[in-house]
């Protein structure tokens, strides 16, 4: 039987339900997703650590992890009864034995390759790996990352906060939300071409195709990042890097920070102390602390994706007129890093003007390659998105549009497509001078 | 039936405009915020129909990711000054009063990013004879 409930915001401390109650383990997959017979849905063991530590092993990518722990900024918010349940959760560590696999899955580092290896496939194919795919995400209830979604929206009313959702919740909740909506499209639908039958295209392509960045891809992903910065430092120890961290930096929304700024602080948030230090005065974040000549040093524009590419070029035109940034891009040394991208612009870059291929690509690496979708519209052609901020082209759009056609309102949203971003107000942990990387009074000691 | 090249050109009469209410907003009447929000968000939805509509003088397959790429932009930027003004409105308890001058300069540069986009197409379209 396939579950049409949708999961409800975390109840109070004494009510959590434990993943049985949840079905975590009962769900069936639609039959486009089916896991291979020999795959099980392995449950990985929460360990307790300490009321701060949602899972340990502690690794560097646990640290990363903990990076995009909403607890503080939900406690900061006085969401007491939601912070209380996660801390419940936290300290309970356990799942029931029913789910308890004998070999405990270490969050986000199971599928890692050794550092050497992933550094040279990110250096010479521009890419490490495929993120993986809907049916692996399903299958991994150890997602238990809380996020907060937004209210739906209904004309121009304010959508506020309206309830926080586990990882593992809100996937299934999508799954069974595009499952439906083909169901109901074949159903209902004459002469055999179902009803709304692009829409169900849609629906189809995204529960087949969609490249999910949860909290342990975009913790690898950053780990990864973070790897490569060092390791092209440590190869000389005159060469700098700029982390650009572009579209933050732009006259935007004051206060308001956004998803590069985010990310960099993540990952070096993630520095231990000494590597604060050694990095200090190496890793700046403007291209006028750029000092070192192209041949030993290298200016990244970074962010978690880059959809339709137009906030790169918006970073690219404001600063193509600055000498040192202009000399850098003449030099081939300004990149794009990303956590995921398509397979187009991971062999071809982006174009700085689409109608004008000669006038240059900036080269794009990325940790993950999305999964190729081609009836997405838009030019990277897939269903990029995350836990972390939700893509309107080519995922929320889509399914705004169903729920429309399902219910006549937006209220069926899956809570994965109004994902409130968790950067927006997010204290910074690290301070980027050009002399040194400071922890902030938000950034906690490593 | 319009051109696409007439389609691009619009747009960027709207964003002018855009522009000049924006300048303004802060200083008459902040108030007049869900308005513009409204406006914006409702050009947007006009734009995508307008480009599904439009057509190219001549046959070229060529230019289409170009052309998508443009007009994806153009819907990005015009929805991102949305969220801005949405978020703007959730963060401030009053809105006279509040300081608005980061909020209008989000848009003007999001306004111009769009700008540039559609010159990028309004000049790649000419070269092709789209002009």
């Amino acid at each position: 039987m396939m579950p049409h409930s949708n999961p409800s915001p975390v109840p109070p401390v004494e009510a959590i339900p434990d993943a049985a109650e949840q079905g975590v383990a009962e769900r069936p997959i639609a039959p486009e997703l089916a896991l291979p017979a020999n795959q099980t849905r392995a449950v990985g063991t929460l360990a307790v650590a300490g009321e701060s530590s949602p899972v340990a092993p502690s690794t560097g990518t646990e640290e990363l992890a903990r990076e995009l722990d909403l607890t503080q900024r939900l406690a900061d918010q006085a969401t007491a009864r939601v912070h209380s349940a996660r801390i419940n959760l936290l300290r309970t560590g356990e799942l029931p034995a029913v789910h308890r696999d004998p070999e405990p899955v270490e969050m986000s580092s199971a599928s890692r390759m050794p550092t050497s290896e992933m550094i040279g496939r990110f250096e010479s194919a521009h890419h490490v790996k495929q993120v993986p795919k809907l049916d692996e995400q399903l299958g991994d209830p150890t997602r238990m990352m809380l996020f907060e979604y937004l209210a739906p929206r209904q004309s121009l009313d304010i959508p506020g906060p309206e309830g926080v959702m586990t990882e593992t919740d809100a996937l299934w909740q999508l799954h069974d939300f595009l499952h439906d909506f083909i169901t109901m499209s074949e159903q209902q639908g004459k002469g055999g071409r179902g009803k709304n039958p692009t829409l169900a295209e849609a629906a189809r392509s995204i529960l087949e195709s969609v490249s999910f960045i949860g909290q342990p891809e975009y913790a690898e992903a950053a780990q990864a990042l973070g790897d490569v910065w060092k390791d092209y430092l440590d190869g000389d120890p005159e060469r700098k890097l700029c982390l650009l961290a572009g579209i933050g930096s732009l006259e935007r929304y004051d206060g308001m920070r956004k998803s590069d700024d985010f990310l960099r602080d993540t990952i070096l948030s993630s520095f231990s102390d000494e590597e604060l230090e050694k990095y200090s005065g190496r890793i700046v974040a403007g291209v006028e602390d750029m000092d070192a000549d192209p041949s030993k040093g290298k200016i990244v524009m970074l962010d978690d994706w880059s959809i339709t590419g137009k906030q790169m070029r918006d970073v690219y035109y404001s600063l193509i007129d600055n000498p040192t940034f202009k000399a850098y891009v003449e030099s081939g040394k300004v990149e794009i890093n990303l956590l995921i991208a398509s397979e187009d612009r991971i062999k071809n870059g982006l174009a700085v003007n689409p109608y004008e291929p000669t006038h240059g690509h900036i080269p794009v690496f990325a940790y993950y390659q999305s999964h190729e979708a081609p009836l997405a519209k838009r030019e990277q052609r897939a269903h990029i998105t995350g836990l972390h901020s939700t893509v309107n082209f080519d995922f929320s759009g889509p399914l705004k549009e169903m729920a429309k056609k399902d219910t006549g309102n937006y209220a069926v949203i899956p809570a994965i497509a109004r994902v409130n971003p968790v950067y927006h107000f997010a204290p910074r942990k690290v301070e980027i001078t050009n002399t040194a990387l400071r922890r902030t009074d938000s950034g906690e000691g490593r | 039936m319009s051109t696409v090249y007439e389609t691009f050109q619009a747009a960027q009469q709207q964003i002018a405009a855009f522009s000049d209410q924006v300048a303004r907003v802060p200083e008459e009447n902040p108030a007049d915020l869900p308005e513009l929000s409204r406006a914006i968000q409702e050009y947007a939805s006009t734009f995508a129909q307008n480009y599904s509509e439009a057509h190219l003088s001549h046959e070229n397959s060529e230019l289409s990711e170009a052309l998508e790429t443009t007009r994806d932009a153009v819907i990005e930027s015009l929805g991102n000054i949305y969220s801005y003004i949405e978020s703007f409105l959730a963060h401030s308890t009053q809105i006279p009063g509040a300081n608005m001058g980061p909020l209008a300069a989000s848009i003007s540069a999001e306004l111009t990013s769009a700008d540039r986009e559609l010159r990028m197409a309004l000049e790649g379209l000419a070269k092709r004879g789209e002009g």
